[in-house]
């Protein structure tokens, strides 16, 4: 059996590097260096996947029909499937690069700090990610710490919680 | 000067040149800088490019969709920036799953970036 040759057999042997160098610029290798300082933006997310079953502890079968209780008690809903739910951000300027174990604790005790500050319970984050991005920057930059969330995807309300934020650190 | 980040997911790296090529056949910008990592399923790419003309932050999101970045992440870019989400362009260089063990915290690493060894014999 004769395969079919691959078409773009020229766009296979050329590197990538090459093609994405059209005026041979390289990235730079001094950069430990010439950026002192590192700026690691912690992000915690949670996605909001659409149920059609839930277990509710008053009897409710489904999220339709506790939407239709919470609509009677005046909690209209605009939208039940809203994508993005809850967004917590966490911004440390660091001079030394931090370490995952201390990552870690930072997002540890940052959710026990949201349970407490504000209304969410410990058990949301369990279907939630969190991510790192690593930022160069030349100056030492500011600690920062945000919480974002919408019930309904269209409006989104933020809580500043960088006064809190010495009390982990 | 815009920074665009893009996530590929396959390993397969012809669609992605063939789409840069494209785009820079078409706009003639300066690339400034980039950096390339390889993940589990794919690549993620960072360009700095500087661009003849004003990009707005709509824009970006378009040019990374054009680039070939997960339709998933850029749809959820969009929403945030229609929502005016400041910070809005992520690509994680490390990403973790939380779980509860009895009443513990505990992470699972998702996805990491490493560095492509030798990014000429790519």
């Amino acid at each position: 059996m004769t395969g079919r040759k691959p078409t773009n057999e020229k766009a296979e042997k050329l590197p990538l590097g090459k093609v994405l160098a059209p005026i041979e610029v390289e990235s730079n290798p001094l950069k430990d260096y010439t950026y002192p300082y590192k700026i690691y933006k912690i992000t915690i997310h949670l996605i909001y996947t659409p149920i059609k079953k839930a277990k509710f502890k008053e009897g409710i079968r489904t999220l339709n029909e506790f939407l239709r209780i919470a609509k009677r008690r005046g909690l209209e809903q605009k939208r039940s499937d809203h994508p993005i739910a809850f967004e917590a951000r966490i911004i440390i300027p660091s001079k030394v690069p931090l370490k995952d174990y201390e990552i870690k604790e930072i997002v540890r005790k940052y959710i026990d700090l949201i349970s407490d500050e504000l209304f969410f319970h410990r058990n949301l984050f369990k279907f939630a990610d969190f991510g790192i991005e690593v930022e160069y920057s030349v100056k030492p930059g500011d600690l920062e710490a945000k919480v974002i969330w919408s019930r309904d995807g269209i409006t989104f309300r933020e809580e500043d919680l960088t006064k809190y934020i010495f009390r982990i650190l | 000067m815009i920074e665009l980040k893009i996530d590929i997911d396959k390993k397969d790296k012809r669609d992605f040149m063939g789409r840069y090529q494209a785009l820079y056949r078409y706009f003639r910008f300066n690339l400034v800088d980039y950096e390339i990592a390889e993940t589990r399923k794919g690549y993620h790419v960072r360009l700095i490019i500087d661009f003849p003309f004003r990009v707005t932050s709509e824009e970006i999101v378009l040019l990374q969709l054009l680039l070939g970045s997960d339709w998933k992440r850029e749809m959820l870019n969009y929403l945030r920036v229609k929502n005016g989400i400041d910070d809005w362009n992520k690509l994680f260089k490390v990403k973790y799953r939380i779980y509860k063990k009895g009443s513990k915290i505990k992470f699972r690493r998702l996805s990491y970036e490493r560095p492509i060894k030798n990014k000429h014999k790519l």
